[in-house]
């Protein structure tokens, strides 16, 4: 790796995140997150962050310093009767910038493995206290204001990645897949990244208005029909602020996405990727679905954390987002498991259990509650993505009249657009 | 010393800072804010805290790492209307742990050349703006809410700065043993050393106290100084005491007694006696003459422009808030070393501050209304800057009401035997 270019890289990783991750405007605030690093690369993104967004008009920048070991020691080291306890003030800044409108962004850079080995009944507990404590802040933060998620090497992660590259290697190696799948190596990042939007957001206007009532996937081990609600909305390419503004909450982001119905998913499905969940890996799983409820599940590994997600409400036993990737995508061309949900679900059409968006429907920003679950919204205290697509998958939307039409054929688009 | 050695002594830092620091006690909660560098020393550290914190009892630990880069960054960057917005986000977490009793822990290695060259106009203006916003929670600090406690790291900027005389790749290594010979670290158990120094100190305060000195007289070359004292003021040394009765230890290191001079009663030129690192920027060889309590003239020959904007901050920031006795005898004056370090260089001299005093350095001062703080001699300001002015030169005498003069200090070391 030449260190001049690598300093560029990371200039326009940062700039990317600025200016399409969370399209900093002037006036804007922007809460920055970023998970603490041995990596001085790391704090040098944080710093091209900041610079760019000041450049481009922030009125101001705060930079928290996310360290997750913290949770980690607390788990081994704290009294167990303490662990569902979550200050109010832990989440009093997150809560103060949302309700000033800031833009909130995260780089985050976890160790998949890092609550391993731990009590799994400890790390539950004090997962989901941490999740209902700030559920009353997830509509403003996702469906209000602006905000980005991205992703950093650590090595606890790049080792996983890269188990058979030197240990010296592998940071520099994830580095340079994460660049990939980002789009920094076109000549002009920015501008590849505006002309992907431009295709993604043809491709969910084209669905939109088709309405499609179903999506059908078959491939191996894969029979699944996914319901869709009336008045379904297709989101990708970037979001839309309430000003107006573009903004992208994934970076990367290869998908177009909307909700199932709640109760309307049928079938059985088959994982076609790992999935990393709160450290712990699960794999070679799949589900089956009855009326839209979980009805089976298997898996040669992690059986037990599938369980610990299914429990966490009667939400998470079903599914709150169908999401449509094709094979091609940057991400499944590195040919890479990242082991990261961010990146993985980017390689491949994906199912969520849990939370849907309420931007996925029709005026569901609006509806209280009762009125989306109504619409065949679900709701959660979780969201948990997992991949179902590959090279081999096939999709066919089902139109109101019952006629069947091509979406995907063999892992890719099979419209025009 | 080794690998092992280092490792135990940093364990055992970590476990002074948890116990005697903020004495973190079952069922409580504790903020570790800690300077971020990337040495993975201080992570280690940082862990260490979080670890004993909890052996301790703790109900909730949180790290909030502090990059101080951001400063500089925004002071090259951000358009001219960042500089009056404040940090009412963190402010508003801040606040509540303060209310609920929390403990809050600040591990620092700041490099005091950090703001060098920056606008002095526009750093004035971030100051003034975090100064008044956090000033409620240094009323409630006084009141005796919470804990709270500063304690040092060694980071390269600031190694760099302290240690240039010292190989480079051994200076982190070096700046760590300046700290934990200091902190006592090397004693046998350094929790117990720290009891008994803390009590020594508790017992020159108490024997202060007692005198009720109406002013101290500062005598030193270039330097002749009164400091009067008020009423029923209050000298504190070897830690303070929240509400519920636990002591804690805002300074570690600390070696001072120190108390509150009445604002109105100060005469008088002082010299400097070691440079101050004000906001990134360093003022030397400069000295300071009141006149009734009122900084009316200086003279600096680095950092002038600097410590004009100190003394523009507010009315406060021209007239004295503390004034601390520490003998040129501690560890940290053994040392020989200028630290550029408020936390060490001001527990190796005599001291006294600009701006805000400590409002429980005056009986009741913590539960006055304003008015009444004031009339009693009290300064307000959003502002508190130290600067040293003691040496082995100076003497110290109190005189008391009816003018029989004392010498409490000579030759910069404490003259009365507790």
């Amino acid at each position: 790796m030449n260190q001049e270019n690598f300093e560029q890289d990371l200039r326009k990783y940062a700039e990317v995140l600025v200016r399409i991750g969370v399209n900093i405007t002037e006036g804007d605030l922007l809460h920055l997150t970023v998970s603490v690093s041995d990596d001085p690369n790391i704090r040098k993104l944080a710093h091209y962050v900041i610079e760019a967004a000041y450049e481009a008009g922030a009125k101001y920048v705060d930079l928290e310093w996310r360290d997750a070991e913290a949770n980690r020691l607390r788990i081994l080291h704290s009294a167990e009767d303490n662990l569902d306890y979550v200050p109010e003030w832990t989440i009093k800044k997150v809560e103060s910038f949302a309700d000033a409108g800031a833009a909130r962004l995260v780089i985050s850079g976890s160790d998949p493995a890092l609550f391993a080995g731990l009590d799994r009944q400890k790390v539950t507990t004090m997962q989901r206290a941490g999740q209902m404590a700030m559920a009353h802040l997830i509509p403003k933060l996702i469906d209000v204001n602006v905000w980005c998620g991205s992703a950093v090497p650590v090595q606890a992660w790049a080792e996983k990645v890269f188990p058979d590259l030197p240990a010296d290697e592998q940071m520099a190696k994830l580095w340079d897949a994460i660049f990939a799948a980002t789009r920094i190596y076109e000549d002009d990042p920015v501008a590849a990244w505006e002309a992907h939007q431009e295709n993604l957001i043809a491709r969910r206007q084209y669905m939109n208005d088709k309405q499609y009532t179903a999506l059908h996937f078959t491939g191996e081990g894969t029979d699944l029909t996914v319901g869709l609600p009336q008045g379904h909305r297709w989101a990708g390419g970037g979001s839309e602020h309430g000003t107006g503004k573009l903004f992208t909450p994934n970076i990367p982001t290869d998908e177009i996405f909307t909700m199932p119905h709640r109760e309307r998913v049928n079938g059985t499905v088959k994982a076609t990727k790992p999935l990393s969940y709160n450290g712990s890996i699960i794999e070679d799983f799949s589900f089956t679905f009855e009326d839209g409820r979980v009805k089976d599940f298997s898996a040669a590994e992690g059986a037990d954390v599938i369980q610990d997600i299914l429990d966490t409400d009667e939400g998470a036993k079903y599914l709150g987002e169908v999401a449509l990737v094709p094979h091609s995508a940057p991400i499944s061309s590195t040919g890479i498991l990242f082991l990261n949900t961010l990146y993985d679900e980017n390689a491949a059409c994906h199912i969520a259990l849990g939370r849907a968006y309420a931007k996925s429907i029709e005026g569901g920003v609006d509806m209280s509650p009762d009125e989306f679950m109504e619409a065949g919204g679900n709701s959660s205290r979780t969201h948990v993505d997992f991949m179902i697509g590959n090279a081999d998958v096939n999709i066919d939307g089902v139109t109101m009249n019952g006629e069947r039409e091509p979406i995907f054929r063999n892992g890719e688009w099979a419209f025009e657009v | 010393m080794n690998q092992e050695q280092f490792e135990q002594n940093l364990k055992k830092y970590a476990d002074l800072l948890v116990r005697v620091g903020n004495n973190v006690q079952a069922g409580e909660r504790l903020m570790i804010v800690p300077s971020l560098d990337g040495d993975p020393i201080i992570r280690r550290l940082v862990q260490y805290v979080v670890e004993c914190a909890y052996k301790a009892g703790a109900k909730y630990v949180k790290i909030d790492w502090r990059d101080e880069q951001i400063t500089k960054i925004r002071l090259e960057h951000a358009p001219d209307e960042s500089f009056d917005v404040t940090d009412e986000f963190y402010y508003a977490a801040r606040k509540q742990i303060t209310e609920e009793g929390g403990n809050m822990m600040f591990l620092i290695g700041d490099d005091p050349d950090l703001l060098a060259g920056q606008d002095q106009k526009k750093i004035a203006r971030m100051q003034k703006a975090s100064g008044e916003l956090f000033r409620p929670i240094s009323l409630l600090s006084d009141q005796g809410y919470g804990t709270w406690t500063i304690g040092a790291i060694a980071t390269k900027a600031w190694a760099d700065k302290m240690l240039p005389d010292i190989d480079e790749d051994k200076r982190i290594v070096k700046q760590w043993d300046y700290i934990f010979m200091t902190c006592r670290i090397y004693e046998d158990d350094p929790v117990e050393a720290w009891r008994v120094h803390a009590s020594n100190l508790q017992a020159r305060a108490d024997y202060l106290n007692s005198k009720q000195f109406v002013k101290l007289k500062f005598t030193a070359p270039e330097t002749d100084l009164t400091i009067g004292l008020p009423e029923n003021h209050v000298w504190i040394g070897g830690g303070d005491v929240t509400n519920t009765g636990l002591d804690y230890m805002p300074n570690i290191p600390t070696e001072e007694v120190f108390t509150m001079p009445h604002k109105l009663r100060v005469n008088g030129t002082v010299k400097a006696s070691k440079p101050l690192s004000y906001s990134g920027t360093l003022i030397d060889n400069f000295s300071v003459t009141f006149e009734d309590g009122k900084v009316v003239d200086f003279t600096a020959e680095q950092g002038a422009e600097v410590f004009q904007t100190l003394l523009d901050m507010d009315e406060g920031s021209r007239y004295l808030g503390e004034v601390a006795l520490a003998p040129s005898t501690s560890p940290i004056a053994k040392t020989g070393r200028l630290f550029y370090e408020t936390l060490f260089d001001e527990n190796a001299a005599n001291h006294i501050a600009l701006g805000n005093p400590y409002r429980t350095n005056l009986k009741g001062g913590a539960h006055m209304e304003d008015d009444e703080f004031f009339a009693a001699g009290g300064n307000d300001s959003i502002t508190h800057v130290d600067f040293m002015i003691g040496s082995e030169q100076m003497t110290v005498e109190g005189v008391t009401a009816d003018g029989t003069p004392e010498v409490i200090m000579k030759n910069g070391d404490w003259a009365f035997e507790v």
